[in-house]
Order: C-alpha cells, then structure tokens, then sequence
C-alpha cells in the first residue's frame, strides 16, 4: 500500500489510503513515526474532498472587472496571468505584488513560488497564514532562541514527567499528540492546563487552572516572580546559558500571586503550586497554540513562557523544552521555505548581506535588500498593492473582520486565485488556477516537530487540475522569458528539493527522496549520514552570543473589553470535525458529524437571557452578526461564548476585530465583546 | 540471549516477546494496543508449560515448543469453535489459518451462535457488524487505555455472550467517541469497517 | 476502602438507573464505559430473578432435578447448602429468603446448621460469635502474644514455613513463599481474605465465617501483621448476610477491646463463582468486570490497586492461631483439613480430618458405605469423578483435592445428570475474556447432552480448554473426562 502524510495538521501523520475505483474506502496508519498507527478522525475518515463536487476543474479568466469568469484553456489563463503580474510590476514596481505560498501545500512548491516573488518579481512581499496562527510563537521564540519551532521531538512526550498546556486544545486541535500525551497521564505524569475552557485536555489534568481569556500572560509572569521569590530557579543555567535576566527580572515587579489572582481569576494557591510543579519537575515540557498567539498579546504570552522555561532551564533537555503545536500540515515546512517577507529559505535574514549573496549566486539575479510587507499589511495597502498571487488560501473566511476583507478584496485589482476548491474568495479572482490535491501529486510536507516527510501520488488529478509546482513553473517561465531572467525547467518536484538541499544545507543537506522512503527525517540534517536533530538547543542558542535572551512580557488588557452593549467575550477556535476555513472538512464526511454552527454559552448566561440548549440565536458584535445554535454547557466559563470559525455562511470572523499584536502583526481572534440574541 | 526454539538456538533481545522469535499465529495481540494474552491462538510450551507468546519476554535457556500436536489440536479447534459460532466472512487471516490448520468445524455439530446480532448503523463512518467480532478486546483497548484515553467503548455480558458495546449501549455519537477509527484500524474480523467499503 | 470503588457505589444505588450509574461512575472517577461494562456483567445490577428458585448444585441435580425444577421459577448456582440439599429459594420484594423446616428464613439470618461440624483442633468445639465467647474457648492468644511482644513477623513467617503449610483454597500452593515475598514489598501492601466461596459442593469457608468469625479475623490479623499489611479487606460472598453481619460486628468487638491492630472491614463480592478466582477477585474490588489477569504478575508483586497483595484463603488463614499455639511440629502432625461432605451418605455436613486419610473413610465418616456407592465428585465442579476409595486425601496426590468437596452418588444416580449440572455451571460462570472458555464450555454443553463419547473429540476439548487464561476453563473438562474413566472402569 502506498504511504503518503495527512493533509490536514501539522502532526503530519503517515498514512496510507485504500483507493478503490478512483475512491479512498479507507486509511490506515502505519507503525511509524510520528503517529505510530494512530489517526484522528480528518486523516482516518477526512481524506475523501479530492472527490468533492467543488474541486476546481479548469482555468478560468475574468477579462476585466464585472465580467463573469469564463473557462480558458491553460495557454490563455498562464498567459493572461503573467501578462497582468508584469503590467502591474511595469507600472508599480516590485512594491505592488505579492504572493503568498500556502502552507497547504509542498515544501517544493512553497520553495518554488517564494522564488517567483524573489528571483523573478524582485519583491519580499511573501508570506502565508501562520501569519494567523503562530507568528508569535515564532517571533517570541526567534529572538530568545534563534529558533521557531519545536525544541523537542513529539516522542519526547513519552519522557516528560510534566506537561504544562497552555491555550491549546489539543485533543480537537492535535488529536494524536493529545492521545499519546493523555497516555502519558494515564502512566503517571502530571498534566497542568492552562484555559478559560473545558476542554479535553482540561478534563485529563492534574491541575485545570481556568484563566480569564486573554491573561494568560499574567499568569505566566507571576508564576515566574514566584519562583524567584522562592529561589525555585535555576541560577546555573540561567548564568550560564542566558542573558538579559536583570532586565527582565525588573520587569516582573508588578506580578503578584494577589494581582495574578485579581486578574486572572485563578485562586493563587493554584498559580504558586503549577508553577512549583514546573519547576521541580525536571522533565516538563511546555505545550502551546492558539489559546496563545491569537491575541494582540500574543507574542507577549509566548514570551511569558519563553521565559518561564529559561528561568527554570527546561530547553536542550530531553522530555522538556519549548513545543509551539502547528496548525497547517506544512505551515512549519512554509517558514523552512521562505514563505515570510523577511527571511529566504532557512530563515537567512534577508535584510543581511551574506544570505542576500548567497541566494544571488544559486538564482543568478539581483535581490532587494530591503524585507516585504507581512500578510496583514499587504491587505491594508491595498489598492497601493495592486496584483495578489494566492495559492491556497481562502482570506475571507479566515481573516478577521470579513466585510473588511472583502471591500479589500473587491478593491483590488488583479487577484490570481490557485487552489483545489471553490471558495469563499474565488468569487473575487480575475484569474482561477485549478490545483491537484495531495493525493495527486509528489512531494514533501514538515510536520510540527520539523520532520520532512513524502507526499506521493495515488490518483491523477481530476479534468484539467495540475500540481502547485507545475503551475507556478509555467507562470515563471512566461515572467522569466518576458523579464529575460534566468528560470530552470524542473522535470518534478525531486530536483526542485534538490535545489533547496543546495540552497540551505546546513538544514536539509542530508535528506533526500531516497531517504524518505523509509520514514521522515527531521531538519537540520546536514549530511546524509546524520540522523537528524531531536532535541534542540542542547549545547547553545542560534543567537549570535550561542545564550537566550529574556525579554519583559508585558500584559495589556484585551483590545475590546465588554460593555453593557456587548456584555460578552467571544472566543474562536476549532473544532475535531473540521479543519480551519471548512474548505476540506467541510466537503468530506467529516462534515456530517458536524454539520452546523453551534456557540457555547454558559448555563448561568444561558439561563440570564431565557435561553434554552439548541435554541437558534444571534452572536453580535460591533462589526456584524451570525446564526448559529446555543450550545448550553459548561465547557465555556460565565461570561465568555466561544464559536469555531469553520462555517462560511455563519463566518465567526465577521465578529472578531482586526486589532494587531504590535510585534507579530497577528490578529486578535481570541477576544471581541458581543452579546446574544435570540432568533426565531 | 540464546534461548531453542523447536530444537533450534535463537538469538534475542533481552526484552523481547516470544513472539518475535516463535513462529506462531496471533489474533488478540496488536502492536498498538494492549490487548495480549487473551484469545490463546499464540500459545507456545515453554519448558513443557503453556504461555501466550504475546505475552511472555524471552529469558536465557528457554526450551520453547510452538508445534507440539496438543499445540496444534489447540488451535485447530479453537478456529473451529471461532467458525462455528461467528461469521468470519471478512477476516481473511483466520480463513487462512482454518486451512492451514485443517479446520473442520462441522465435527462439533453444534453450538450456540453469535450470528444474529444485527448490524449497528449510529455513525457516518463506520460499521459496527457484531455477528463477525471474535472479543479479541483490541477496539475496546484501543478507544481506552492503549491509544485514545476515550473510552467510548466497553463489554457488555459474560462468557460467549460478552462482546463489545457503548456506554449505557447507546449510539456512538451520544458517546464520547471522536471517530479517530482507530478501533477500526485495529479490529481484524472486519465487525468494525468503514462504510465507504460498504456501498459499491 | 482507602479509594472509592465502584462496586459498592452501585449497591448503595440499587435499583439502578442510567443517572445512578453516572453518578457512581463520577465519584469512583472512572469513565462511564467502565461503569457500564460492570453493570453489564454482575447478575446484580442487572436485576435478580424474583420468586421460587432451586438451588442447582450437583446434590439436587443427583435428586432428579427436573422433577424438582418444575415446583420452581427459576433456578440460582450452588450456595454452599449441599448438605442440605435440595434447597429452595424465596426472592421478593421484601428480600432474599430460604425455605427451610416449613419456615421462609431471611438470608442475614439463616446460618449452616452447627450439628454439621465437629471439632478437634482446627474447628472449636462450640460457635463462638461473641468475643466472649471466644476468649472462653481459649481464642486470641496469638493477638496477644503478639501485643506482648511474644511474636514478630519473623516468628510467624518461619513458623509457617516450618508448618509447611499449603493453601486451602484449592491450589495448594505453599503460604510462607506468598507471605514472604509481600513482606518484602513496598508498603503500601494489602491483605485480602478470600471469603468467595462458591466451588459447588463447597461449605467449609461459609461454615467458619458463619460460627468462628474471631478465629477467621484472628488468623487474617496474624498474617497481615506479619507481612506488614496496612490494611485487610474480608472479601465475602455477597449471599452470606449473616456472615457478613457476624463479621462486622467481631470487627467492632475487636476493635472495642484494642485488638484490631490493622484496620479491617467487609468487601461484598461481585456474586459470581469467577470472583474467587485472586485476580477477578481484585479487579472486582477496583470497580472492574471480575475478569481474571494475565500471570505474571502475581498478586504478591502487583495485587489490590497495583500494590503487593496477599490473597488467602479463609481455612488457611484460621489455621494460624492454631499453628501458632501449638507450634509448627504439633500442627504438622495433625495437618488438620476441613471436608465438606455431602450427597448420599447419612450424615452429610463438615468434617475435620487429617490430610492423608483415605477417601472411603472419610466418607464413612459421614455415614456413608463406599460400596453402596456409584463415585464421588472429588473437588467440586472444577474435581473429578471417581470411586478410588482407597486415595488418600491429600495435596499433590493423583486426583486433586480442591478446597475439600467430596459429593457422593448412590448407585441409581444419573451421573450424566449430575455433568450436565456442572457443563451448565460452567457455560454460565465463564468470564469470556479470552477465546478456548467461553467457546469449550458451550461446546461442552451440547457434548454432555448428547451424551458424546467420542474419545477424539474429548481429547481435542481437553487440549484446547487446557490453554485457558485461568482454572476456570483449564479445569472445566476435568468432570467430563473422568466420568468416562469411571464409566470405563465400571
Ligand atoms: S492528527 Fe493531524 S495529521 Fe494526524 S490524522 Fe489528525 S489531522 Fe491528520
Ligand atoms: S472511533 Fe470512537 S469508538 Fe473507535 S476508537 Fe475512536 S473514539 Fe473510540
Ligand atoms: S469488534 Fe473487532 S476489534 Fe472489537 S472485539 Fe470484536 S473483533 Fe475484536
Ligand atoms: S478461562 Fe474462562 S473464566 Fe478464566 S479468563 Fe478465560 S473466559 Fe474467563
Ligand atoms: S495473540 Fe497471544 S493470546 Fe492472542
């Protein structure tokens, strides 16, 4: 049977489809890493949307604005497509494009079209959804660390004594991570959760700690000016392999278990005892996602746990370390590739000249020396940015403030729209690229834990969809030929990695196709003969002192707090069923077992504004409403209703707001005041 | 180690089960659960004894025997029983093993059946077909202790009626199941199946 | 008990509903599936039958037992009540009664009849159910030997070792090398009485419970102080009520009287005869289908909640005090048994006899004549047939001896009758955890009725039984195949 990753989140666990007549009538896991035989329901029963009546089928082309889309053949779309792109760089220069590479899809095809927007367009203006998810996991974790991923590997789970969870809801998020941690329980280690919610993982802890959303980053600061209090950190590591430490500690003045308390609504006892337990535990591990970085404190909040662990040494260890939980199946290998305005593949800085030079001599063009502009400020330039090139991204079920996205989007003028599925934003495409889904093509994905692992085809893609890489090569070949820049034909996906071994070989030198067959691999890997990394950070930092530096975290109250208009907090995130925008999910099966909005409301707010379980009813905030069903229960604390983003006809981001965090430019979709009503 | 086999001296790793060295047929045990010991079919005779090789770790000097004619008369007859009493339609392996063992189940000429418990239809993915399950136990461990910490799944009953079924026998969905179809993964009668294999 | 369990949850909720048992799922805290799983295992939560039952033991089934079906409604496995045996039962709304000389008799207080039983030195002379009683029969001197500082757990284990003595619960297996290896455990540790008794034929433990409570508690106390036992838990058939009550109320006295020196208390059993087996025994009193588990490990390196446990039968441990006392040489000499003797012979009831002596003087004994008799069941349902009358009656001879159940037979007996009983006994009380079991003991069934002597058929259900997870189904053919020996032998 053939093997190939799932296509849904960054676990990437393996698996392998049964196709029969053209049709995927079952998956199993094999016994590998990392998942060892275990799926969650998107891999297990999920797999089956490359079969949807949605898939885009052939190339269409809008000829001016108010036209509707006709279908064209590939000639006319690529031709009319780069024909535009170069109008536009003519009259604009490189300032006036961007293209975002999604992390959807391959390492080959993200290295590939980050290079169109680099070697080709001249412009840094690159970037994908982790814009959304965890930029500020990773910009917290790349100036401490030098780094922006998992320092430690998944198994490692089976060597923590400790878990401390913290917004992550992981048992619908990470399904299998939850499971082997949830094991892991089970044989005896303790667990700390950190969440407003009731989740899952609240459920299989040692300690449910039920933060008010949004302060998380207090409670984290006080735990750490606890353990100074009580001498409960580790002075030689702290000497030895940080520094910025005094600062930081002044910074902490105003944290007090009696203040953490006051806002965070966690009795102190519980805070001083979580954070004694992560101390004296020598193999914890921290555990994060959204419940973190979605939030204009975002970057703060990881920060706050950056911090935590280097006050009481817990990164370059095994069973312990720093653990981001990545959401997209390759939005890891999407940063690998460059896919962010202000580093190449790598993450060489652009803005430096080594990398700059470096990347000049393996394309043989000029670069600009100066970083593009980031997702969320690309749609706020517009119609200063004129031509988008978007690959596998739907913005207007998945950005904030929807009606915002969506003047953006008709205000601009060229828009190339590439993916496997009609969505919510193809409506808006002067250009639609019909792409081959996972199960029809070659490739790699890099799951959470920086594990390069195959994509292999099973199917040919239906009518006339291509791969990601091909189109993306046939849209440079016209833009190379017309700029007479150089652009290699690549026979397949393989000698497209084979450039990105040589382009980056400190990290991916030593993984090839041919070592992939057996399992994945993990970066860095610099030779062939090198196992691949585990644990990071063992001996130094990838800072330039080889130390990790503190930086003060900060807390700010949430950008919108209730009002007796908007009593309410509204929180978003996922659900198991089903998987961000809804555009996979959502045409699978998986969509039966869930088919329809519900909000969790607390019984006391349910039962203060007479509403029952079931009832149908409005969630409004400033910037709009949704329908949706109340979910009476208490999962969610008094006070706060939470809602998943899934559903396209009741978008939850029509609700939130596009309120920044000021480092990582991430949106904050965890807190925005609404209220209920009901509906008949 | 060096432990014999059948007569033969084999090399092991301390730690190990006797079934990476014996040669013998299994069905309750799965690397992904916990399940082992239970349905008999790996016995072996270690020093003249009878252990589940599923179960048992090697140890220096074990004589270990997996084909005395006791052992064989075992298994043939618990295949038979197995073919007797359920609809072993979908588990190509044990129809196998019946063959090779010589399995004919009529010589018992009769028992009581588990062939007429209807199909369970609750959910949009699987199938849960208890006339064909054997209790091996694999998905009730895989849903609890071996893999998912769900447990949706427990036994119901005794002796030859104990077979799986939900909490308060209700439909999956009104459990805590999450549909991760791990316990499909690992049923090898084909009584749990995914329903894309049922139509066409 | 020191964690919530989820058994007695439930019988404090009886009858049960789907909340309830939430409910006891939630502060047992464990998943509603496993709550689940054990209402659907034990008859109890399921609802008992109601109205006039038989007791179907292998005396009743010699008595023509279909004839004796018809004047009942349903029928409930043997309770120890051989001896007086045919024995119906009153289940109703107003509780469990026996009928007994004319009169319906309530469960909590019907005893064995004290005529049964006569003593030398293992079993006093007299019932002493009063502390009082039992100081005045000469009881506690080990209790106080060992507040005088006169005994240490070194003393006792090596007494024990010296004694030799085995254990009376039916394997036999030597007590000091069980004692020893919990002694050298991590505390916590427990000590479990086995008070199951549900082998048919069986009444010797019911007996000692119902009459010589402080001798049971005495003898538990002994060992669990010598093996360092935090705690030690009576686990009792859940029918003796009386029982039940006489040990809870010796468990006060003692306590009263500073004599209770491990905490000690009652754990009602699952009711089913797989609950005797030591490791179902223990999984039932963890909120657990009373499922046996696979050995190793055993008990004594990981038993009640994963901690070192010694699992001991109730005539072993009521040997104590007496061992003690008159040191491990006298009591060897004696090596005092209990026999439960019942079926045709004239004075069917318990006998003490020492170990070795020949089965057809036992049953003399009772007033039986050997001669006049078809076989005897040796050992219960999981014993076997035979008219060796000669055997000794002792521990690794050529038949097994079990816990001491000699059922006799006269000549007019279908014995093809009485098996069909025990294959019955055995199809109901198999657990179904793994495969030759609950698959043999049907097959079994249906061997017996069509009176099947097929030697290659035998010889294949034996073989596959034998495979087995636990003595249940290992011994479950045992019956089957020595009716043929006897058959053949005739
Ligand atoms: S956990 Fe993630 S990678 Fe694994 S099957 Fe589920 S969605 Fe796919
Ligand atoms: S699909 Fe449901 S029943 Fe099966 S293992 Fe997963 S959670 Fe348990
Ligand atoms: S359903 Fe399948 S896995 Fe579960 S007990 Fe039956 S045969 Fe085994
Ligand atoms: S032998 Fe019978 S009673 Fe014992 S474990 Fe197997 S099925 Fe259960
Ligand atoms: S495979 Fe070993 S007992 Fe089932």
């Amino acid at each position: 049977m053939m093997r190939t990753t799932c296509p849904y989140c960054g676990v990437g666990c393996q698996v392998e489809p049964e196709v029969r007549e053209g049709r995927v009538v079952r998956v199993l896991a094999p016994d590998l890493p990392p998942n060892h035989g275990a799926l969650c329901v998107k891999g297990r029963f999920g797999l089956d949307f490359p079969f949807s009546g949605k898939r885009l089928l052939y190339p269409m082309v809008r000829e001016r604005k108010g036209a509707p889309l006709r279908r064209a053949t590939w000639e006319e779309a690529l031709d009319f497509a780069a024909g535009k792109l170069l109008e536009v760089l003519r009259r604009k220069g490189p300032g006036g494009i961007a293209v975002f590479p999604s992390a959807k899809t391959t390492n080959e095809e993200v290295y590939l079209a980050q290079k169109l927007a680099r070697a080709l367009l001249s412009t840094h203006n690159v970037d994908h959804c982790s814009r959304l998810c965890h930029s500020s996991s990773t910009a917290a974790l790349s100036r401490s660390l030098g780094g922006a991923s998992m320092t430690n590997p998944i198994e490692d789970v089976w060597k923590t004594d400790l878990f401390l969870v913290v917004g992550s809801n992981t048992t619908e998020t990470h399904p299998v991570i939850a499971a082997m941690i949830k094991k892991r329980v089970r044989q005896g280690a303790r667990m700390i959760v950190v969440d407003p919610r009731y989740t899952g993982m609240a459920e299989a802890a040692t300690l449910w700690l039920r933060v008010r959303p949004g302060t998380d980053v207090f409670l984290l600061n006080a735990m750490a000016r606890y353990l100074l209090e009580e001498g409960l950190w580790d002075r030689a590591y702290v000497e030895a392999r940080t520094e910025g430490f005094a600062e930081w500690r002044a910074s902490l003045e105003g944290y007090t278990l009696e203040a953490a308390q006051e806002v965070t609504g966690v009795p102190k006892e519980g805070i001083a005892e979580a954070a004694r337990l992560y101390a004296t535990t020598e193999r914890a591990g921290a555990y994060w996602a959204m419940g973190v970085t979605q939030h204009t404190k975002g970057t703060a909040t990881a920060q706050a746990l950056v911090n935590l662990a280097l006050l009481t040494g817990k990164v370059g260890k095994e069973g312990a370390g720093l653990n981001p939980l990545r959401g997209q199946n390759n939005v890891q290998g999407a940063g690998d590739m460059g896919a962010l305005p202000d580093v190449y593949p790598g993450y060489l800085r652009v803005a430096e000249e080594g990398p700059r030079r470096r990347f000049e001599a393996l394309w043989g063009v000029p670069l600009p020396e100066a970083p593009g502009l980031r997702m969320t400020e690309v749609f706020a330039a517009i119609p200063e940015v004129e031509a988008i090139y978007l690959i596998g991204e739907d913005p207007v079920t998945s950005e904030p403030y929807q009606d915002h996205v969506k003047e953006k989007l008709l205000a601009l003028p060229f828009l190339v729209v590439q993916d496997i599925l009609e969505n919510e934003t193809t409506p808006f495409a002067d250009v639609v690229l019909p792409a081959a889904s996972f199960l029809e093509k070659e490739g790699t994905f890099t799951n959470t834990d920086r594990r390069v692992q195959r994509v292999r085809k099973l199917l040919d893609p239906p009518g006339e969809a291509r791969p990601d890489w091909w189109i993306t090569q046939e849209l440079g070949k016209r833009l190379a030929q017309a700029l007479g820049r150089p652009w290699p034909t690549y026979p397949g996906p393989e000698t497209i990695w084979e450039e990105v071994r040589r382009a980056i070989p400190e990290m991916v030198g030593g993984i090839s196709y041919a070592r992939l067959e057996a399992q994945g691999v993990r970066w860095p890997c610099p030779e062939e003969g090198h196992p691949g990394e585990a644990v990071l950070f063992r001996e130094g930092f990838n800072t330039p002192t080889g130390k990790a530096r503190f930086f003060p975290a900060p807390y700010t109250p949430p950008a919108e707090t209730p009002s007796p208009d908007y009593p309410l907090t509204l929180s978003t995130g996922r659900v198991l069923f089903h998987w961000h925008g809804g555009t996979l999910s959502r045409n699978s099966q998986l969509n039966q077992a869930y088919p329809e909005l519900k909000v969790e409301v607390n019984p006391i707010d349910a039962k203060r504004l007479g509403l029952e379980d079931g009832e149908p009813v409005y969630v409004v905030s400033r910037r709009g409403r949704i329908r949706a069903r109340a979910w009476v229960t208490e999962r969610t604390p008094e006070g706060v209703v939470y809602a998943p983003f899934h559903f396209a006809e009741a978008p939850a981001n029509r609700l939130t707001l596009d309120a920044l965090d000021p480092v990582s430019r991430i949106p904050e979709y965890k807190v925005s005041a609404v209220r209920l009503e009901k509906a008949d | 180690m060096r432990l014999k086999v059948n007569g033969k001296e084999v090399e092991a790793k301390e730690g190990a089960l006797l079934l990476e060295v014996a040669p013998v047929p299994t069905l309750c045990h799965h690397p992904h659960t916990e399940t082992r010991g239970v349905c008999r079919l790996c016995l072996v005779e270690v020093n003249g004894r009878l252990a589940p090789a599923c179960a048992t770790e090697v140890r220096e000097g074990m004589e270990v025997r997996t084909d005395t004619e006791g052992l064989k008369a075992l298994r043939r007859t618990l295949l038979e029983w197995l073919a007797l009493t359920t609809d072993l339609s979908l588990a190509p392996g044990l129809l196998g093993l019946m063959a090779a063992y010589g399995a004919e189940p009529g010589r018992w000429k009769e028992a009581p059946s588990r062939r007429g418990r209807p199909p369970i239809r609750d959910n949009p993915f699987f199938l849960r077909d208890y006339a064909k399950c054997v209790n091996c136990r694999r998905c009730v461990d895989a849903c609890g202790d071996g893999i998912m910490g769900v447990y949706a799944l427990t036994l119901a009953g005794r002796g030859l009626q104990a077979h799986p079924t939900t909490p308060l026998d209700r439909p999956l969905p009104e459990t805590p199941c999450v549909f991760c179809g791990n316990c499909v993964q690992v049923c090898p009668t084909g009584a749990l199946r995914p329903l894309a294999l049922e139509v066409g | 008990m020191e964690q919530p369990s989820l058994l007695p949850l439930l019988d404090e909720r009886l009858p049960l509903t789907e909340e309830k048992v939430a409910e006891a799922a939630r502060l047992a805290g464990v998943p509603l599936a496993q709550a689940w799983g054990v209402v659907a295992y034990y008859p109890r939560y399921r609802g008992l039958p109601q109205g006039r039952l038989l007791v179907d033991d292998p005396v009743a089934r010699a008595r023509g037992f279909s004839r004796l079906r018809e004047e009942a409604e349903g029928t409930y496995p043997p309770l120890g009540l051989e001896a007086l045996s045919p024995v119906y039962l009153r289940f109703t709304e107003k509780g469990r009664f026996l009928e007994w000389e004319g009169r319906w008799v309530p469960f909590r207080e019907f005893r064995l009849p004290f005529a049964l039983g006569r003593g030398h030195g293992l079993l006093p002379p007299e019932p002493a159910p009063t502390l009082a009683q039992y100081l005045a029969l000469g009881g506690l001197g080990g209790l106080r030997a060992w507040k005088g500082g006169l005994l240490d757990p070194g003393k006792v284990l090596k007494a024990v070792e010296e004694a030799g003595l085995l254990g009376r619960g039916g394997a036999a297996f030597p007590t000091h090398v069980k004692m020893r290896a919990v002694a050298q455990g991590q505390a916590p540790k427990y000590l479990v009485v086995n008070a199951d008794e549900s082998e048919p034929g069986n009444f010797k433990d019911r007996f000692l419970l119902e009459h010589h409570p402080f001798l049971v508690l005495e003898g538990a106390l002994l060992a669990a102080l010598a093996v360092g036992a935090s705690r030690v838990y009576l686990y009792v058939r859940e029918e003796f009520e009386a029982a039940i009550l006489g040990l809870e109320r010796a468990i006060r006295e003692l306590e009263e009287a500073g004599f209770l020196f491990v905490p000690t208390e009652v754990f009602r059993s699952g009711g089913l005869y797989i609950c005797g087996e030591e490791t179902a025994l223990l999984e039932s009193m963890e909120g657990k289908r009373a499922e046996p588990r696979l050995k190793p490990p055993f008990p004594v390196e990981r038993g009640l909640w994963g901690r070192p446990t010694l699992v001991q039968n109730v005539e072993t441990l009521a040997n104590l005090p007496l061992l003690l006392r008159e040191g491990p040489e006298a009591w060897r000499r004696k090596e005092p048994k209990l026999f439960s003797i019942s079926g045709d012979v004239a004075r069917p009831g318990l006998y003490e006899l020492p170990l070795g002596t020949p089965l057809g003087e036992a049953l003399r004994r009772a007033g039986g004549e050997p001669e006049a008799l078809q076989a005897v069941l040796l050992g219960g349902a999981a014993g076997v047939f035979t008219r060796d009358w000669d055997l000794p009656l002792a521990y690794g001879g050529r038949l097994p001896l079990g816990a001491g159940a000699i059922v006799a037979f006269g000549k007019d007996v279908d014995l093809w009758e009485v098996l069909e009983g025990l294959a019955h006994f055995f199809q109901e009380e198999s657990c179904g955890k793994c495969f030759p079991c609950p698959l043999g003991t049907a097959v079994q069934v249906g061997m017996v009725r069509r009176r099947e002597r097929d030697p290659s058929l035998l010889q294949d259900l034996a073989a596959t039984l034998r495979g087995s997870l636990c003595g249940l189904g290992q011994s479950a053919f045992w019956a089957y195949r020595s009716l043929l020996e006897v058959e053949g032998a005739a």
